[in-house]
């Protein structure tokens, strides 16, 4: 990689001064801004010609460029696999360009488990046409059909006669052998139409394979590799001072004490600005600021009575049958309600963009964005030029699980107002407390749900009806604070379909606005963005708790009521497949002698999803303290089926990710707000799982090489939480319909006649 | 990827001039009383040490076996001098309270918050995860070619196991897992899982989810060290 190679010339540079005493004044430049800008030549940007995306160097290496990014998942290795199979090259070989708007097409945000489903689909479909291309190249060369072809690490050949790709190539642009097409660029449908056939998977020697991650090595070696570690010639430091209220503007700002600092405001965008960091930092804490009391917030302990009150723009998931008149006829009914906190993202490290608004019109911003082509049309628009005026080059971030996906970068948009202001590049950094009360959160939600049974227990009818707050907030808070209007807000939404075979069912989502946002002079209110799994995970929640409790109604094992109303096969697989490995207890819950005293035992629980073609069971084992209402998860077993399997280990590697995020976000994770703005301002009140509570992880991967393949971000996201308080329904007896599992709140769930 | 260039680690038998353990009880003491204000200066304030100022260029530290004469103010936290003034960017900003551990450096071997550590009261050599294969060539003797091919075990392991997703808290969760093992050559599961959480001023955290990926991480570089 071009990064390695800068980072280790700079450093043998900045060792040579070493021995005794090295005095380093000026603020090094890092040369991961040379390394994101070190480009090979590539042409201007067509996503229809096969030389935007592919490149073969003269030493045969391969460059092959996404617009996708590396999020940690492992993205950058997967894509090269799928390009090095299809290529009959070697892995090594293969070098990924990713999110950089001068240099790769844009397929679309980083969201929604998409880089291997749309993404890698797509690079899999040019590699197919680069295959071709180069085998029609040798077929002239070699004189020989291309029937007759064969490949090998990058060598065609035909009998003891043989050429290699570099030599094919040599001083020629790859040109597909028939025009590729492309249908939707840069949507979510977005399609290569070629002619090539991609390889039979039976075929494979390097998709599915459990290639180490090519990213790992420069972050173990403690080498910059994310955004803030960028710095340019002549930057200053910024850090800004946000509103007091989320709709609180500004009245008045003094100057700073700290030497040499200056204040910048625009409209409400006030900022600090200084050539070192801990100067601005300090003048950030003491800066004289005044801002306008706002109080139009529900407070996060009244949220859920208001969010059934807000204009809903409903949308009907599931509809069938008549769910009104089997609850007519059933024996009996149950009814439910449920409920989900605000959430924290909780990038471990706060937003921080580098942009640089030049003289001459240009501007280049060094950002993780999730979409890089995104904000560049955001930036472009914030300062009323022409994307092409805007570099987008993405740096790797801190994960952000969503937070950098529909609001692509606040930190980049208030870099862009502050070097604009001032006509130097600069860095903004957030606080901690700036990304705990500013980040856009998950939203959190309330659920109605209500079942009918006939008078054998079957279920005769479902309805759940979920209320959301928006979960797009699209809003670039540099924008919004500095006086530009530019994206609406959307409202909530559903994800994910309804699997079970319930004749009559009814699932609607009650999209909901953004919680005060009409009562803000910014058209925002409490932000609420796309979060991991977003609607699926509330949903899902809600959904697989309650037909739990519908199992324990009819004293049926809930695995085996799960699977008697499914008719998906592969649902059921997942399902089988994590009861054996899990060893499930064929019973129904709670098991026998649970109790509300909980007395140590440990108690299952199971749950199921489908998320954008990814299938996903997980079993949960807790245990929970009758003392403390401390809910301990031992051990969650989750069987995913992803279709095609492209990394194995870095699947598992996010099962795991996924297993300890979300058991984090059920057991202690909940943003709370008064009516003014979030209160839980860092770390210590907002706490998320620590490695002494982290569950151990069994992954069960269920393989099929030829069934295409889908994202494994997010599904195993969404059975967690069900999971576990499903166990600790069979642990104790108890059911408890809302999150967090706070350990006062278990506590309180489980005295006597609560 | 290229070979690493390993650079010298801190010199061995120097005496430990100050107490890791009383400079943590005052972190944690410090950060209680800031929580309300939200702020790192009141923690900072507390930690304030007796040395004289320094800055200017007549502060002096050692990092990763290198003196340096450093410019930044006295009251600047380590870690903005580390990133800014020289470039070791390994060490990651966090938080700036104490609170995550992504910022956390060896000073005098023990694992401290570079982000709540100014650098007018540091007294002691100091390993950021740059020094860290130094460290560990100094310790087995390795020179030349050998040391500056050579990691340190405990970032071997981390990349045997795949720890890192986004990588981003790695660099603290390393420098502790130098310092649980220095202590503690082969610990149990229970005796990593408390470090990781228990070690003032706060438990490392991490948002991707590789707690056990770190555990798995830790025993296969005791292994590796026996």
């Amino acid at each position: 990689m071009n990064l390695m190679t800068g980072w280790r010339l700079s450093r043998r540079d900045f060792l040579k001064a070493g021995g005794a005493l090295v005095v380093t004044s000026a603020i090094p430049v890092s040369p991961l801004v040379e390394a994101l800008a070190a480009a090979d030549p590539y042409p201007a940007l067509d996503p229809s010609q096969l030389a935007t995306w592919l490149a073969i160097k003269a030493d045969g290496t391969v460059i092959a460029r996404s617009g996708h990014v590396e999020l940690g998942q492992g993205n950058q290795t997967a894509l090269g696999q799928i390009v090095a199979e299809e290529l009959d090259v070697p892995f090594a070989r293969i070098s990924m360009v990713l999110g950089n708007t001068n240099q790769t097409p844009d397929q679309g945000v980083t969201a929604g488990s998409t880089t291997i489903r749309l993404a890698g689909l797509q690079l899999r479909q040019i590699a197919a046409e680069g295959r071709a291309a180069l085998l029609k190249l040798a077929s002239e060369r070699l004189g020989v059909p291309t029937d007759r072809l064969r490949v090998k690490d990058g060598v065609v050949s035909a009998g003891s006669r043989h050429v290699s790709y570099a030599e094919l190539v040599k001083g020629k642009v790859l040109t597909a052998v028939v025009p590729i097409t492309v249908q939707n660029y840069g949507g979510f449908g977005m399609r290569i139409v070629g002619t090539a056939k991609p390889k039979d998977p039976s075929t494979y020697s390097i998709v599915g394979k459990r290639i180490p991650r090519v990213d790992i090595r420069a972050k173990v070696l403690g080498r910059p590799v994310y955004v803030q570690d960028v710095k340019v010639p002549g930057m200053l430091h910024a850090r800004v001072i946000h509103p007091k209220g989320i709709g609180s503007t500004l009245v008045s700002v003094g100057a700073s004490s700290i030497p040499g600092v200056r204040v910048v405001t625009k409209g409400n965008l006030v900022a600090v600005l200084a050539e070192r960091e801990w100067d601005a930092i300090k003048a950030a804490q003491s800066l004289p600021v005044t801002w306008s009391e706002w109080s139009k917030l529900p407070s996060s302990d009244a949220v859920y009575g208001v969010l059934r009150t807000l204009p809903t723009h409903d949308k009907v998931q599931t509809s069938r049958g008549d769910v009104s008149g089997a609850l007519g006829t059933a024996a009996q009914t149950l009814a439910a309600t449920y409920q989900t906190p605000f959430e924290n993202h909780g990038m471990l490290g706060p937003s921080c963009a580098v942009a640089d608004v030049r003289s001459d019109g240009s501007v280049r911003v060094w950002s993780a964005t999730q979409y890089p082509q995104g904000l560049q049309r955001d930036v472009a628009q914030l300062l009323g030029i022409s994307p092409d005026q805007v570099e987008v080059l993405r740096a790797e971030g801190p994960g952000c699980y969503g937070r950098l996906s529909a609001n692509y970068d606040d930190a980049a948009t208030e870099a862009v107002v502050l070097s604009q202001a001032v006509g130097r590049p600069v860095r903004v950094q957030w606080m901690r407390a700036d990304e705990h009360i500013w980040e856009p959160h998950g939203p959190g939600t309330v659920h109605d749900l209500i079942a009918g049974l006939d008078g054998s227990g079957n279920v005769i009818a479902w309805k759940h009806e979920a209320w959301m707050p928006t979960n797009s907030d699209s809003t670039e808070l540099g924008a919004a604070l500095s006086g530009k209007q530019m994206k609406g807000t959307g409202i909530g939404t559903w994800t994910g379909p309804n699997l079970y075979t319930f004749p009559n069912a009814l699932d609607v989502a009650h999209g909901l606005p953004e919680l005060a946002a009409a009562d803000s002079p910014y058209g925002f209110g409490l932000r609420t963005t796309y979060l991991r799994s977003p609607g699926q995970y509330q949903i899902t929640f809600a959904q697989e708790a309650f037909v739990d409790e519908i199992a324990a109604r009819v004293q049926s094992d809930p695995l085996d009521f799960r699977i008697r109303h499914l008719a998906d096969p592969r649902a059921i697989a997942v399902l089988q497949a994590v009861a054996r490995a899990a060893g499930w207890s064929s019973r129904p819950s709670p098991q026998p002698g649970a109790s509300a005293r909980a007395d140590g035992r440990t108690g299952q629980g199971v749950a199921l999803v489908l998320r954008d073609g990814t299938y996903a069971a997980a079993v949960a084992r807790v245990s929970v303290d009758p003392a403390t209402g401390k809910v301990g998860v031992q051990s969650v077993t989750v069987a995913q089926d992803a279709g095609q399997i492209i990394n194995p280990t870095a699947v598992e590697h996010q099962i795991e990710s996924a297993v300890l995020q979300t058991t984090s976000r059920a057991l202690l994770e909940e943003v709370t707000f008064d009516n003014s703005n979030v209160t839980s301002v860092d770390w210590s009140r907002y706490p998320i799982l620590t490695m002494a509570d982290a569950p151990q992880v069994t992954a069960v991967l269920i393989d099929h090489p030829e069934i295409s393949p889908t994202g494994v971000g997010e599904a195993s996201v969404n059975v967690v939480a069900p999971a576990i308080v499903n166990a600790v329904f069979d642990a104790t007896g108890v059911r408890i319909r809302a999150l967090p599992l706070r350990a006062d709140r278990v506590k309180a769930a489980l005295q006597p006649g609560s | 990827m290229g070979e690493f260039d390993g650079h010298r680690g801190p010199e061995e038998g120097r005496d430990l001039p100050w107490s890791p353990l009383s400079r943590r009880r005052l972190l944690t003491a410090g950060i209680g009383a800031a929580l309300a204000a939200g702020a790192a200066a009141a923690v900072l304030e507390s930690c304030e040490q007796s040395t004289p100022a320094g800055g200017g260029g007549k502060l002096e530290l050692t990092i990763n076996g290198t003196k340096h004469a450093i410019q930044s103010t006295p009251d600047t936290p380590l870690l903005y001098v580390l990133r800014d003034e020289l470039g070791l960017v390994g060490t990651r900003f966090g938080c700036g309270l104490g609170q995550c551990g992504a910022c956390a450096v060896l000073i005098g071997g023990k694992e401290t918050r570079s982000c709540v550590t100014p650098v007018s009261g540091i007294k002691g050599e100091i390993t950021t995860v740059e020094g860290l294969p130094a460290l560990w060539a100094q310790k087995r003797g390795l020179t030349g070619a050998k040391a500056a091919q050579t990691l340190h075990p405990v970032q071997q392991a981390w990349i045997e196991e795949q720890v890192p997703q986004c990588g981003y808290c790695q660099s603290g969760m390393m420098i502790m897992a130098v310092d649980l093992l220095s202590r503690i050559p082969h610990p149990s599961e229970a005796q990593i899982r408390k470090a990781f959480t228990d070690t003032p001023p706060s438990a490392h955290l991490c948002r991707c989810g590789t707690y056990d990926s770190i555990i798995r991480a830790v025993q296969r570089a005791a292994r590796s060290m026996a």
